[in-house]
């Protein structure tokens, strides 16, 4: 049933997000197409092209670069809002009578909407990345330029890959907990929002997102008390050295996310069993 | 006769406020049973509680023997008051979505009626007026081969032609080895097609009886015997 369900919420996300994400690699394709052009036509000594069309092409350049700026953010914007949104939809709205009947746990529920958001997330920065590497491509082949940049910056590079190999071989766990605590704290942060929609629509029917916004802030405001206290608690400790006091500090963190992410989780999973009641 | 949803002094509130107030309840298979009552007396909450949307306060409540949870959502189908249909859904998705979910859903028989209503199965659904959505979703509903059918008032809003094939539609589908409960205060147009019925005012059920055996006892319809005892129950 989690395949089922996963494929449908995918859907229900991707009719939104999926077209601003191909408008990306679109724009990404013409601004490459526009470098290759330049390259070739316009910039060689000996080209007779008229300096106006290269200007206009400049001009084309930058524009399209602000919009596809412009685009990766909305699209980030709508990935965000739109799992939020379905999450609301699917458990608050008249659609929960179509989603509380189906033969399908309550787990089976929420997971779906955590792995749906995470694959969305990924699938945004993949696009991010492929949109880059289109207009490093076209900078490749119209200018050579790429080759030429990271000739210059290949000693720099290997510099940096010596420093991080040195950090990786001595603060491994460090790297790895601190990669962890990232996830945790992603998954962490929605989890805040759908138990604080939560809160929001069981205490009202009315003003729901006033209400949800206002329980978010709420939640996060005990939990940041929480921190400060987990924060201060640690401060007391003493560690043999600043190493190990950051590791401390690090894995007190994950381990507190851990805990809020489940608290946020166990305690939205209540009020959709126990206290929910549609319209 | 199996039992197909029973309860034992189910009770139900809402902070505070009380909508079903000890209920004891035991319904056999192969009737179609009228939940009647009038507005705001504890029909849907009943209703809901089968289909596991909402969770009792206090007693028990079983369907087909079993508990509510993931397998007696999928011995029940129900059809709320609301259209829950995926607006950005079309015909055909939505009922690919019902197929994918339910191992009981009869797409032949979906297909069928849908095409028997004209509906276009390529439409999107929030291109379809309000009543033929409604006629979707009951046709949704009724295209499951359930144990247990909830509708909670499917005749509420509808023209008298909708009506007729509302309840044409009930009858014609429904599995004689399951049951159907049909809430609603529209008593007069379901009785002719009730096996039997509950009256429930204020949470508390205050009548149960065979349609033929009340006729025969009061020698009036259900919709008069029902007038008559809310009046009697409203001086006590």
């Amino acid at each position: 049933m989690f395949g089922k369900s996963l494929k449908y919420e995918f859907r229900a996300i991707a009719r939104k997000v999926l077209p601003l994400f191909l408008t990306i690699l679109a724009v990404s394709v013409i601004i490459g197409v526009a470098v290759i052009l330049d390259g070739r036509v316009f910039a060689p000594a000996e080209s007779t092209a008229p300096s106006t069309l290269r200007e206009i092409l400049y001009f084309a350049q930058s524009i399209l670069l602000t919009g596809l700026l412009i685009l990766i953010f909305v699209a980030g914007v709508t990935v965000l809002i739109m799992t939020i949104k379905r999450f609301y939809t699917s458990f608050f709205t008249d659609e929960g009578y179509l989603t509380f009947t189906l033969p399908v746990t309550m787990n089976c529920h929420l997971m779906t909407k955590i792995v749906s958001m995470l694959i969305w997330n990924l699938f945004g920065g993949l696009v991010t990345a492929v949109a880059y590497l289109i207009l490093l491509g076209g900078m490749e082949l119209g200018y050579g330029a790429v080759t030429e940049a990271y000739a210059v910056l290949a000693d720099d590079l290997r510099e940096m890959g010596r420093a991080l190999s040195v950090i990786w071989d001595e603060y491994t766990g460090s790297v790895i907990l601190a990669a962890i605590y990232g996830l945790l704290f992603y998954i962490f942060e929605i989890l805040l929002v759908y138990f604080g929609i939560s809160i929001g629509c069981m205490l009202t029917k009315r003003h729901r997102v006033i209400v949800s916004i206002l329980c978010i802030i709420g939640v996060n405001v005990v939990f940041s008390i929480l921190d400060s206290i987990l924060m201060s608690i640690l401060s007391l400790a003493a560690f043999p050295d600043s190493v190990a006091s950051s590791f401390a500090v690090l894995l007190s963190l994950t381990v507190f996310c851990l805990v809020k992410g489940m608290a946020c989780y166990l305690g939205t999973k209540a009020i959709l069993i126990k206290r929910l009641n549609l319209d | 006769m199996a039992i197909v949803l029973e309860t034992k002094s189910l009770k139900k509130d809402y902070g505070g406020k009380i909508a079903l107030s000890g209920i004891d309840l035991c319904l056999p298979s192969g009737k179609i049973i009228g939940l009647l009552g009038s507005n705001g007396s504890g029909k849907t909450t009943l209703l809901k509680l089968a289909a596991g949307l909402l969770a009792p306060t206090g007693g028990e409540i079983r369907v087909c023997g079993m508990e509510i949870g993931v397998e007696t959502k999928r011995a029940v189908s129900f059809l709320p008051e609301r259209t829950y249909l995926n607006d950005w859904m079309r015909v055909m998705d939505i009922m690919e979505y019902f197929d994918d979910f339910y191992e009981d859903f009869d797409r032949e028989a979906a297909h069928s009626m849908l095409s028997h209503l004209g509906v276009d199965e390529r439409a999107r659904l929030k291109t379809l007026s309000k009543g033929t959505k409604e006629k979707v979703q009951l046709v949704l509903v009724m295209s499951r081969h359930a144990k247990l059918y909830l509708l909670d008032e499917p005749i509420a809003g509808v023209d008298p032609v909708a009506r007729e094939y509302i309840l044409n539609t009930i009858v014609a589908n429904y599995n004689p080895e399951a049951s159907v409960i049909i809430s609603t205060h529209l008593i007069a147009d379901v009785e002719k097609v009730l096996d039997s019925f509950l009256f429930i005012r204020d949470g508390r059920i205050i009548m149960q009886s065979d349609v033929d055996k009340a006729k025969e006892e009061y020698g009036k319809s259900v919709d008069e015997i029902f007038r008559e005892v809310y009046r009697c129950s409203e001086k006590a």
